[in-house]
């Protein structure tokens, strides 16, 4: 989607690299003239968009070393950019390497400044990648990139407390000096005339006037051994050697260039004791350190790398969001194959229903409305009552009173639920007991009496003399010419028998 | 109003893009997974629903087949019910006709109903389209002995086409002179005939 290209920049102009999976490929070299940054702008033109490193190997470097008081946060910061401002005045493109804490005194901080000096060489790219809004990732010098250098040398390298690299690119002979794996100084002098293989007395000089320079700054002492790395490709290596073997005070340390470089996985291919590509590799994969383009020349990288965490975030919650929605996905699937085999069940048990069903006589109504009505009709005869059962009772009472003759019988269904019935008798006495009410009453009673010896429950209602204080008592006389006349209620329940 | 524009200008033109897309982007996996949920319910609903169905009917097949006894028996007595009439449209002609016949055979001197216009039985409630009906009757009768009423009230009970149920029985003597064999007792009834009342258009059904 997004290319990235690294640049070097030397003396001679820009060498432009598309940094891709098979290590850097080569795409344009650009002047260092006007008409090469015309160039370079044209060529950006039509270049796939993408993110642009660049590496500097140029003579004009500033190192210092100086010590601040140990504050952090936005305090340090601002310390850092001020002292920045009075070491390299003018140069934009410089950056700061911290070296550990004094391990005297206030234990200040000390730290190593270094910068691009001569920023005329830098400006006309800077200015055509501002121009084509292209991100700028960051802007490294080869010193830089010293320490994973360091890190990359065999192991007493690392470990040792300050030692010399010496390698050669097109842009001359680069000698660093480091402590503690951290870069110290740098140089870089000319490129001598003639193949790296005749560049051993050249080499010889410049070290000669390095450790001269190492030992004025009372970094090491006259005497004091100084151990060298050499990145030399081995068809180079014992010439150089021959000739550096003059200075006694090193201690030398041929590294082979071409194994280093396949030792970073890098398909970059080296034939040459030119150290330049491995430094480029470095450079390409360098992420977090110091590096020296101002943070003004990287506000386009900046705003595509927050592009691409929105991006990023949102294809992640994307993905989320696509999971779960698989999930349901796979969970509606089974459920549906689920269903597909409960429908087959379902068919199955229908048909076994319905196929029953068709055994079955057919019926005029659903069960529930037949069970009703049989069950209403069965009710029904259950409580029906006619008045057979208290003429029975009467009958085969009065079959102990001859004398009383009945004049009315009155039944009445009282209750159809319960089926009870209500029986008024109406009757009367010869006429001649109505001269000895006594007799009559006492017949009259024995009579309920009689009816009363089942379920039936009797009531008498009206009597011929009226005893009762509540009732008007009439003469002898007025009562003695009728036949004595009495009425009997007589309530029978379900199943109440003679 | 005013706010939109000056939110849009504070982002930067390379993010505009970014977030466009980003935001599409959720909305439309949003979208996605708002469906499948929706599916996802749905499959669930459809196939609790089945299940359902589907016990369901293993418990009508199973009920049914414990209730295949009971089927057969109340149809019989259903069936025989409407044989004999008591199911059905009221037959007023031949309950005319049997009166007759009864107060024939008993040898009763007179003999008077009325048969009131048919009503319905609130008692009962079968749940469907039948109804219990009742329809009133009047009957007044000289008899000799309130023998002849019961055996006359047994008659009655014997006439399938209906339940007729007594309500009412009043048996007192004659005012006017008898001579011998002829009546004495005026019986005065009241009566219920109930019948159940079929809908016209009952159809034959298979499901218990």
């Amino acid at each position: 989607m997004f290319s990235r290209y690294l640049h070097c920049i030397d003396q001679s102009g820009l060498h432009s690299y598309l940094d891709a999976k098979g290590g850097l490929k080569p795409l344009a070299d650009f002047p260092d003239s006007t008409n090469g940054a015309t160039q370079f702008s044209i060529w950006l033109d039509g270049a796939h968009p993408g993110t642009h490193t660049l590496l500097v190997d140029l003579p004009d470097e500033g190192f210092q070393r100086d010590s601040i008081p140990f504050v952090s946060g936005a305090d340090r910061q601002r310390l850092l950019t001020r002292k920045k401002g009075q070491i390299f005045a003018g140069s934009p493109f410089s950056t700061t390497i911290s070296l550990g804490r004094e391990k005297e005194g206030r234990r200040d901080e000390r730290v190593l400044f270094t910068a691009i000096t001569r920023t005329s060489v830098l400006d006309p790219w800077l200015l055509v990648l501002r121009q084509h809004n292209a991100p700028l990732a960051a802007l490294y010098s080869v010193p830089l990139l010293t320490t994973p250098l360091v890190n990359a040398l065999p192991a007493e390298a690392s470990h040792t407390p300050h030692g010399l690299i010496i390698s050669f690119s097109p842009g001359g002979i680069r000698q660093t000096y480091f402590e503690n794996a951290a870069l110290r100084f740098s140089r870089l002098s000319p490129a001598p005339d003639g193949d790296y293989i005749d560049w051993g007395e050249a080499c010889l000089n410049e070290t000669r006037k390095t450790l001269q320079y190492l030992t004025t700054q009372r970094w090491i002492t006259r005497h004091q051994r100084l151990p060298v790395w050499l990145l030399l490709d081995p068809h180079d290596s014992g010439p150089i050697l021959g000739q550096l073997t003059e200075a006694e005070q090193l201690d030398l340390h041929p590294v082979n260039l071409t194994t280093l470089v396949h030792q970073f996985e890098s398909r970059t291919s080296t034939h040459s004791s030119n150290s330049l590509p491995l430094m480029m590799h470095l450079a390409s994969r360098a992420k977090r350190g110091p590096q020296l383009a101002p943070e003004r020349e990287r506000h386009t990288f900046w705003l595509r790398q927050i592009s691409l965490s929105i991006v990023g975030g949102a294809i992640a919650i994307a993905s989320v969001l696509i999971g779960l929605t698989l999930y349901n996905h796979l969970s509606t699937r089974t459920l549906e194959q689920q269903r597909e085999l409960l429908q087959t069940t379902n068919n199955q048990e229908t048909q076994r229903y319905q196929q029953f069903l068709a055994t079955l006589p057919q019926l005029p109504t659903n069960l529930e409305t037949l069970r009703r009505i049989t069950a209403g009709i069965d009710q029904l005869g259950a409580h029906r009552a006619d008045p057979g059962n208290a003429f029975d009772i009467i009958s085969h009472a009065l079959d102990h009173y001859p004398d009383i003759t009945v004049k009315l019988l009155d039944w009445q269904l009282s209750n159809p639920d319960q089926g009870s019935t209500t029986t008024i008798l109406s009757a009367v006495l010869p006429l001649a007991a109505a001269a000895d009410p006594g007799t009559s009453l006492q017949r009259i009673r024995a009579l309920a009496a009689e009816l009363n010896h089942t379920d039936a429950e009797t009531s008498l209602l009206n009597l011929p003399f009226e005893m009762s204080p509540d009732k008007t008592l009439r003469s002898h006389s007025e009562t003695s010419s009728k036949r004595p006349e009495f009425t009997l209620r007589l309530r029978l329940t379900k199943g109440s028998q003679p | 109003m005013n706010g939109m524009p000056a939110l849009a200008d504070q982002i930067p033109r390379q993010l505009r893009f970014a977030i466009l897309a980003s935001i599409l982007l959720l909305f439309l996996c949003a979208g996605l997974l708002w469906n499948s949920r929706l599916q996802l319910t749905q499959a669930r609903t459809e196939l609790t629903a089945l299940r359902t169905a589907t016990t369901e009917i293993q418990q009508r097949y199973q009920k049914a087949l414990a209730e295949t006894p009971e089927i057969r028996q109340t149809l019989a007595r259903f069936t025989q019910l409407r044989q004999d009439g008591m199911i059905g449209t009221e037959n007023r002609l031949d309950w005319a006709n049997a009166l007759r016949t009864i107060s024939q055979s008993r040898h009763i001197s007179k003999f008077e109903f009325t048969l009131g216009p048919q009503g319905r039985l609130e008692q009962f409630d079968t749940g469907g389209s039948f109804r219990f009906k009742t329809s009133p009757m009047q009957l007044n009768m000289h008899i000799l002995h309130e023998g002849d009423l019961l055996r006359i009230l047994s008659d009655l009970r014997n006439i399938p086409s209906a339940m007729i149920l007594p309500r009412h029985c009043k048996l007192g003597e004659l005012d006017s002179d008898i001579n011998p064999g002829d009546a004495r007792l005026l019986a005065e009834c009241t009566l219920d005939w109930v019948t159940v009342e079929a809908p016209t258009d009952a159809r034959p059904t298979s499901q218990p």
